[in-house]
């Protein structure tokens, strides 16, 4: 449905519209300083400085601000200036903890002076977690199957029969809301492919964070814009949410996963691979949240005349975000069949 | 019996004596050749300086005291008449009054000073005869009232070519729309670029944008009260229209004569019918020999039959219906293998309103007028597509037929019955009741799916919202009050109810203005307004879109008022011109907007969350200047505004919550508006409009994304757009002219008219929209890749450049 307005509306539109160039009479902006920090409590940290560009300026690439000084305040009192390592990034090393209030300010030569400022939320108050079958089925295939040998190879082997299984997982993920403030959460889900060959270090390259989850604690980080009768329903990207509908009480977060895997008789590697459920409760900050949702509402806003989404930023006199986290791993589930 | 009680009887006894010395006279105002009712005219008594206006239906009333009086009915436009009276009882007089062959010259504005202009306690408001709506040059020739009304101080069209109304700083969706008294949901045709009032159907425009009498209520920005003529009621007439893109006739006359009239005006596009021969046409040339059928038109419809049952009581029947219909059809037969293969896919698009409304106007006695109307309104929009499919299958011919549908709207129906009082001589009281019984279709979808396969499941599923009811009603009273010649006043009440899901809320609104006569010529008015709304028009496109959806308040989104407070002054330059200026403040509550990235595209579900609540507030300056008799006749208005928004409650927050500028806060609008006839055979008109920019949003940064901790990006953009506030950008400034000309010649049965029009004369190429793009013949040098890359710049889409047209009309 939304295909046909659309469509209507571009037919009426092109029958008479006409293009052409006008000069921009608004505001001339001079590039600023982008501040990417994304701090986390009991870890040192680390800071993207670029510069942004004016959106009629050439080029599609952007400037990493190699000489900027990042000075680190915690609770106000000037700590240390971060290292620049590479390109855009600094580091600090310092490790701030929940609670604590963490400053940046950054001066570089050209730009005005940005600074920002966040507060380390209190880890989440997690409870426990539940995992358990709900459901699980297995079938023969037969039915040619293209897939990869392991080890890179390149090879493709056709399969004539196999077994598919199913097995439906819930997780039950229960914590405690502090009453009496305002706490925004992001649930970290990651699925990494397990094989025998594999190191831990390895887990890093075979993960996928995993989101979309239909829990309705989920609703109130995401913005719905599309035709939802029509067509798919918006995502919750990065799995935040806020405290409203649970202010100070208990609330369960139910996860299901599907383990869907196919068995061929020839591919032994593949069939030993596993798999492995990763939770993590982080409590965020505010200006965390909006940063994300703002990131999550543009992603989303795909419609022609949806409004614009402007991103949230916390960088006084420049652009960015200083977002602070502090982890609750709540651990990891080896799943079988 | 001590004092004090004697005292109090005599005191009633000389109140009654004074009532009973005061006598009524009344009747009806109409044009003496058609037996129209004449609304606004005016009767004033030269002997005690007072004076009454006609109403919507004609009907005067005006108490005076026994005696000798001196009475003047008049009425722009038609000769004025005097009748001097000796009253000593109620009088019914019926007054006819003949078109004047000099002012019928001359088309005029704001009818009626006794109501509207220096003499009337009335601010804020404008009444647009159609004369002078049927003159405006308007695009592709067609009169549109609502593009007449926008060249009005204070009302701002929308986007380029939109039928939208923006009134002092309100949204689209804050205007009530009454044709005949029944509210109108869907105003526009084609995108919004045409309105659905067909000016051969109506007799009266008035358009309310502040200190709003207490009859009118649940809209916040404007009340734009229309009336349809009752059809001529002594001979048959008519008149034929041929225009660029639509055809009209209008027929009226007498059924009995001078007791039952009609009046019927129709219209349609025809651009479906000269597109389907292109289409043929390009088919066969591209050798495809499929069936083609595809188009889009609208129509209007407008009935009115009038019954005069006796000097006391008429009966109207009133009849609107409208719709926008697009339509595609493609069939692909063939043979095949010796087997019949065909498909065929189909979608229509059909979204209009009906409107029904029968109302009984009584004359109680000389002093009490009644009407009472019950009306029916629905607006729906219902879509389908549709595919069905015949093919061979082993030797067996199958059939599956595929649709899906989706149909919203609304639909009323409501009931009201207004009295008019004027138990003494300087009152003029209005009260009454409304009560609608709203249903709200919020989107329901269809899905069909038949087959003649064995063993296959059909499907006929219907999802969606279900049906939302609700019940508003609404009292109100008004004294049209005058002390003297010096101070006139409107002071009103008006309660309101509105009952959704288990939630009932309600307003108590007072509305007052005052009017303090100066001199003969310049007078002082203020006035002020509490206005509600109970409704929300849900739609981001900023054009007129058929998915656009009216909801209810509901729980957490609760009803929207404002208060507005406004002072002017009034002058008549020698009753050569008429010169006001008025001021106004707003402040609007409640209001909605559109969260980022939300859209409405045909789906309300959970639309709670996708709109904030917060305030606005609108403040501006309006100056109108209006020659109303002449040869040369029209108006400049000028108005400087401001209107402002702020969402800033907790969890609803926009713009960071600092305040914004509404989309279509426009500093400067002003608009020309002329008409002159050089002789009985030629006539010329011409607008002229300028405006400030419409404000846009633009992101005029742009920085990396970084990398998001505990995420892997797919996909994605590695930009990030950073838009520093909401409305931030001023599109270019807006200016059009529109000419147009008339030959007028009298022929053996009538009188026929060639009409020539340029809409945007001089091809000014407006700002539609505008985006970041790049320049066609610019280049910059790309150090990376070595080549010329064109050059970012700033693109605007205009789609309306000069529109020639032309219509013939005849007239008999």
């Amino acid at each position: 449905m939304k295909r046909h307005t659309i469509l209507f509306l571009l037919i009426s539109v092109a029958l008479v519209s006409c293009e052409k160039e006008i000069e921009f009479n608004g505001e001339q902006v001079e590039p600023k300083l982008v501040i990417s920090c994304f701090a986390c409590a009991d870890s040192v940290v680390r800071a993207d400085i670029t510069a942004s560009r004016f959106f009629l300026d050439s080029g599609e690439t952007f400037v990493s601000v190699t000489n900027a000084t990042v000075a680190v305040y915690v609770n106000g009192v000037f700590v240390e200036n971060m290292q620049h390592i590479s390109g855009a990034k600094y580091i600090g090393t310092c490790k701030p903890g929940a609670g604590d209030e963490l400053r940046l300010v950054v001066t570089a030569p050209n730009f005005d002076k940005a600074e920002a400022k966040d507060v380390f939320p209190r880890k989440a108050n997690f409870l426990s977690i539940d995992s358990t079958i709900t459901a699980g089925d297995s079938s023969v295939i037969s039915y040619p199957v293209e897939y990869y040998t392991h080890n890179g190879q390149s090879d493709i082997v056709y399969d004539t029969t196999g077994w598919e299984y199913t097995v439906n997982y819930e997780y039950k993920i229960r914590f405690k809301d502090p009453p009496g403030e305002r706490n925004y959460y992001r649930l970290v889900v990651f699925e990494t492919m397990v094989y025998p060959w594999m190191s831990e270090q390895d887990y890093i390259y075979n993960r996928n964070f995993l989101n979309g989850f239909d829990d309705l604690i989920f609703q109130s980080g995401k913005e719905s814009s599309m035709n939802e009768m029509f067509e798919e329903g918006t995502s919750n990207a990065y799995n935040i949410f806020s405290d409203d509908l649970i202010e100070g009480e208990s609330y369960t977060i139910t996860i299901p996963y599907r383990y869907h895997k196919y068995v061929y008789k020839d591919a032994v590697s593949q069939n030993n691979e596993s798999r492995m459920l990763t939770f993590e409760l982080q409590t965020i900050s505010e200006s965390y949240y909006l940063y994300l949702k703002s990131l999550n509402d543009q992603n989303n806003a795909t419609e022609f005349f949806s409004e614009p989404v402007q991103i949230f930023t916390n960088v006084e006199k420049g652009l960015g975000l200083l977002g602070t986290r502090t982890k609750q791993p709540i651990g990891n589930f080896i799943l079988s069949y | 019996m001590n004092r004090k009680t004697i005292l109090l009887l005599l005191s009633v006894f000389l109140s009654v004596s004074l009532f009973a010395a005061n006598v009524t006279v009344s009747g009806y105002l109409t044009d003496k050749r058609t037996g129209e009712t004449l609304i606004s005219g005016s009767v004033y008594d030269y002997v005690s300086g007072k004076g009454a206006i006609s109403n919507v239906y004609g009907f005067y009333s005006l108490t005076l005291p026994q005696g000798r009086h001196d009475l003047r009915y008049t009425y722009v436009g038609y000769q004025m008449e005097n009748r001097p009276v000796f009253l000593t009882k109620d009088t019914t007089i019926h007054i006819y009054l003949e078109p004047s062959n000099e002012l019928q010259e001359v088309t005029i504005l704001g009818s009626s000073r006794q109501e509207f202009g220096v003499l009337g306690a009335q601010m804020g408001a404008v009444d647009v005869p159609v004369t002078q709506i049927k003159a405006v040059p308007a695009m592709f020739g067609e009169t549109d009232v609502i593009k007449a009304l926008q060249l009005l101080p204070g009302v701002q069209g929308g986007t380029e070519g939109s039928a939208g109304l923006y009134v002092r700083g309100g949204g689209p969706d804050e205007n009530l729309l009454l044709l005949d008294g029944v509210p109108v949901y869907n105003v526009n045709h084609m995108g919004g670029f045409f309105s659905v009032f067909n000016a051969d159907a109506l007799k009266n425009v008035t358009l309310y944008k502040g200190n709003f009498p207490a009859r009118f209520g649940g809209r916040l920005s404007s009340v734009v009260d229309i009336r349809m003529n009752d059809g001529n009621a002594r001979e048959f007439h008519g008149n034929v229209s041929i225009g660029a893109i639509s055809s009209k006739i209008n027929l009226e006359g007498p059924i009995i004569k001078d007791k039952t009239t009609f009046n019927l005006s129709y219209r349609r596009t025809y651009a479906d019918l000269i597109l389907q021969p292109i289409l043929l046409y390009y088919a066969k040339k591209e050798g495809d020999g499929g069936n083609y059928q595809a188009g889009y038109y609208f129509y209007d419809l407008n009935a009115k039959i009038s019954h005069k049952i006796s000097d006391q009581d008429k009966l109207f029947l009133s009849v609107y219906s409208g719709d926008d219909v697009i339509y595609a059809k493609i069939k692909d037969e063939y043979h095949w293998g010796g087997s019949r293969h065909s498909d065929q896919t189909s979608l229509d698009w059909n979204w209009g309103n009906v409107i029904t409304a029968l109302r009984w106007n009584h004359v109680v006695n000389s002093k009490l007028f009644m009407n009472t109307t019950a009306a029916f309104t629905r607006y729906r929009f219902d879509m389908t597509i549709g595919e069905e499919q015949i093919y061979n299958e082993a030797g067996t011919e199958i059939q599956t037929d595929m649709k899906v549908g989706y149909n919203s709207g609304i639909r009323d129906y409501s009931w009201r019955t207004e009295f008019d009082y004027t138990p003494l001589p300087g009152h003029d009281v209005k009260f009454g009741a409304n009560y609608i019984y709203h249903t709200f279709r919020p989107g329901v979808s269809v899905a069909k799916f038949s087959t003649n396969i064995v063993n296959n499941t059909n499907i006929d599923t219907t999802f969606g919202d279900k049906n939302v009811y609700a019940n508003e009603f609404m009292l109100y009273a008004e004294d049209n009050l005058s002390l003297g010649s010096f101070l006139k006043a409107n002071v009103g009440l008006n309660y309101s109810l509105f009952n959704v899901q288990g939630v009932t809320y309600q307003a108590l609104e007072p509305r007052i203005s005052a009017r303090l006569l100066l001199t003969d010529q310049l007078s002082f008015k203020a006035g002020l307004a509490g206005m509600s709304q109970f409704i929300h028009l849900l739609s981001n496109s900023n054009l007129s879109l058929p998915t656009d959806l009216w909801v209810p308040v509901t729980k957490r989104i609760v009803p929207m008022n404002s208060w507005q407070y406004s002072a002017g002054l009034f002058y008549n330059l020698n009753n050569w011109a008429d010169l006001s200026v008025e001021g106004y403040y707003k402040s609007m509550n409640n209001l909605i907007e559109y969260k980022d990235g939300a859209g409405f595209l045909g789906s309300n579900t959970g639309w709670e969350d996708k709109v904030s609540m917060g305030r606005g507030w609108a403040y501006g300056l309006e100056f109108l200047a209006q020659r109303t008799v002449g040869k040369t006749t029209g108006w400049l208005a000028y108005t400087w505004s401001k209107a402002m928004r702020q969402f800033d409650r907790p969890g609803q927050v926009i713009n960071n919550g600092k305040p914004f500028h509404a989309k279509y806060d426009r500093r400067h609008d002003i608009s020309l508006t002329l008409n002159h006839r050089f002789t009985d055979r030629f006539e010329l008109a011409g607008t002229w409009v300028y405006c400030t920019g419409n404000n846009g949003t633009l992101a005029y940064q742009q920085y990396q994304m970084p990398e998001i901790p505990d995420y892997f990006a797919y996909w994605g953009s590695n930009t990030i757009d950073h838009i520093s506030e909401r409305n931030n950008y001023r599109l270019p400034a807006y200016h059009r002219m529109d000419l147009s000309f008339s030959f007028h010649k009298q022929k053996k049965h009538g009188m026929r008219t060639w009409n020539i029009s340029f809409y945007n004369a001089y091809n000014r190429l407006n700002p539609f929209l505008v985006y970041q793009g790049y320049s066609k013949d610019q280049f910059v040098y790309n150090e990376q890749t070595h080549t010329l890359d064109n050059k970012k710049a700033l693109i605007q889409v205009s789609i309306f450049p000069i529109i020639p047209s032309i219509s013939y009309t005849y007239k008999f």
